[in-house]
């Protein structure tokens, strides 16, 4: 079965970037796959293609931290096909200066203005974070899916959090100034309150949408019929934001900070009705992160009309080879993109792609990096 | 890094003036005060002069805060403007600016800034009090609030919105589009997306 998708990158180049000197790949337009032992920097071209679509690594790496140890620039530049069109997209980094994103040898006015030009979904071992640790880990994956969806939801999150820094500024202003002036509390709250009303309606039929999938994905996965679903948690779900700031105000300036409001809002996950973080197996856990990926993947390919491009890291660490080989043939039966994949063992990823029968590439990576190639 | 230090205490004190300036790091400034030093006594007596004036006798205009030389400035003292429309601005700059443009022949209003309590400004740190005196008194019928496109400028227009909606005249802002000579398919989405929402008849669009 060949899949040639909406969105598809060509070729890569590196220089410096983490813990490659200089690199570069061709690919194939339906699967990659990166074999190698552990440390040899497999992540990192995952990570790379991840910032060429989002401007930004996927690891909770800062950008300065992407350069190579000993060198002062970082360059990864990615040709991309895009329903026909050729995009070649590059971002560079010089030590003490500002990134810089071109797309077709222009320069970005603004690094948001690139985000849902190529979308993508990773799915990692760091997705286990989405469980164990706090809502700005959830809020932050969404935030990234929507953006890449809608092209407004970054501009009027951007504006929001902006605003919301300025109305946290200005209680501590106040207080310490000691005069609170009510009319610039309202003034922020009446600003605030649009752009938190477009956010929690996007969020709130994303997650809607998404939900759709879950369970059966997860089904396909772990072969399980489990009852998988998310819920979106969101004060505004009472009422407006500029009501439930009016409602909160002397709490607000008590706490010296916006109590309430979209940049609280949560994701919960549950199995069988039951908090998966509590109820759920290791295995029900790793399962349902995949799900909720593919779940969101499958969203963005609704309503953008694009499949994104698939990075699934270290995959044999969350399902055994049936499973991994039930996911792959989920992916290509709904028709999603372009696939890059890493994992330690040549044999599993062979037998994982020999069974879905499709044109395959494979970087076989040494210690040393040297990088062997050979197609199916 | 260690600061060389200079061999003049003369030269050391230009350097750490003129190293205050916006955009001019310690480099720059040893460079400018150098060159001040090799153009020659006049050049920089000249120089120290027009910065001297520029300190001791430009003046504020009272009206619209404009700089000024007297106590209402030449925009302000020009009675051939048209009284009607007053156009807020954040800083000296809009007023250049929008004079260049030719296409305003009203009056201004200038706040000296924006809301930004994360840069401690609040409202009590701009000229926005007297706006809804000096709009009554003066006949206005519109005010065109011309202030930046970004989150502090929204939030200023805003509060000055609210502070002359209970009078009856015309409170408009400036039309955000699609800049002249640019192609769509580079216009940036919001841009864009507003230029649609706000769409002109065609009749509108031909005037020039």
């Amino acid at each position: 079965m060949q899949i040639v998708s909406d969105v598809t990158l060509k070729s890569l180049a590196l220089l410096n970037f983490k813990n490659w000197e200089e690199l570069h790949l061709s690919f194939s337009p339906v699967v990659n796959c990166f074999i190698g032992p552990n440390g040899v920097g497999k992540t990192n071209i995952l990570d790379s293609i991840h910032f060429l679509c989002t401007t930004k690594s996927f690891l909770s790496t800062t950008d300065i931290q992407c350069i190579r140890f000993g060198a002062d620039y970082f360059f990864i530049k990615g040709e991309f096909d895009r329903i026909g069109n050729l995009e070649v997209i590059q971002v560079s980094l010089k030590k003490s200066e500002k990134k810089v994103l071109k797309r077709n040898d222009s320069n970005y006015q603004r690094l948001s203005e690139h985000i849902g030009l190529l979308p993508v979904i990773v799915i990692s071992p760091q997705d286990t974070n989405l469980i164990y640790e706090g809502s700005d880990e959830r809020r932050k994956t969404l935030d990234l899916a929507l953006s890449l969806s809608d092209g407004l939801y970054l501009h009027n999150l951007q504006r929001y959090n902006r605003l919301l820094q300025q109305r946290n500024a200005y209680l501590k202003e106040a207080d310490t100034s000691g005069r609170v002036q009510h009319d610039i509390l309202t003034l922020y709250d009446e600003q605030m309150d649009p752009f938190a009303s477009y956010i929690y309606n996007a969020r709130n039929s994303f997650l809607a949408a998404a939900d759709q999938y879950l369970s059966r994905f997860y089904y396909t996965i772990s072969s399980a019929r489990e009852h998988c679903s998310i819920r979106y948690q969101s004060d505004l779900a009472d009422n407006n934001l500029a009501a439930l700031l009016a409602q909160s105000r002397q709490k607000d300036r008590e706490l010296l900070y916006t109590t309430r409001g979209v940049h609280k809002d949560d994701l919960e996950m549950y199995i069988n009705g039951q908090p998966l973080k509590k109820f759920g197996s290791q295995g029900q856990q790793k399962s349902f992160l995949i799900a909720l990926k593919l779940a969101i993947y499958a969203v963005i390919k609704e309503q953008t009309g694009l499949s994104p491009i698939l990075l699934f890291d270290d995959i044999f660490d969350k399902l055994d080879q049936k499973r991994a080989s039930q996911v792959i043939r989920l992916v290509q039966e709904m028709k999603f993109g372009q696939i890059f994949l890493s994992d330690t063992h040549p044999e599993r990823v062979k037998m994982l792609t020999q069974q879905t029968g499709s044109h395959s590439k494979f970087f076989m990576l040494d210690e040393h990096q040297k990088i062997t190639h050979h197609e199916a | 890094m260690n600061e060389q230090s200079l061999p003049s205490r003369t030269l050391e004190r230009a350097v750490g003036e003129l190293a205050k300036l916006p955009g001019i790091g310690r480099k720059s400034a040893i460079r400018l005060a150098l060159h001040i030093l090799a153009k020659g006594p006049e050049f920089g007596l000249s120089l120290a002069e027009s910065i001297h004036s520029l300190a001791t006798e430009t003046k504020q205009c009272q009206r619209c805060h404009n700089i000024s030389e007297s106590d209402i400035c030449q925009i302000c003292a020009d009675e051939r403007r048209d009284s009607t429309r007053i156009c807020v601005v954040e800083d000296v700059r809009d007023v250049l600016a929008i004079e260049n443009t030719g296409q305003f022949k009203g009056y201004y209003h200038v706040l000296g800034g924006v809301i930004n309590p994360m840069a401690g400004v609040g409202p009590q740190d701009l000229y926005v009090a007297d706006l809804p005196e000096r709009v009554e008194k003066t006949g206005c019928e519109e005010v065109i609030v011309a202030l930046p496109a970004t989150a502090e400028g929204d939030t200023t227009a805003f509060y000055v919105y609210k502070k002359l909606k209970h009078l009856p005249i015309t409170i408009s802002a400036l039309a955000r589009g699609v800049a002249i000579g640019e192609e769509l398919e580079y216009a940036d989405e919001i841009t864009l997306g507003r230029s649609i929402l706000n769409r002109v008849p065609f009749e509108n669009s031909l005037k020039i």
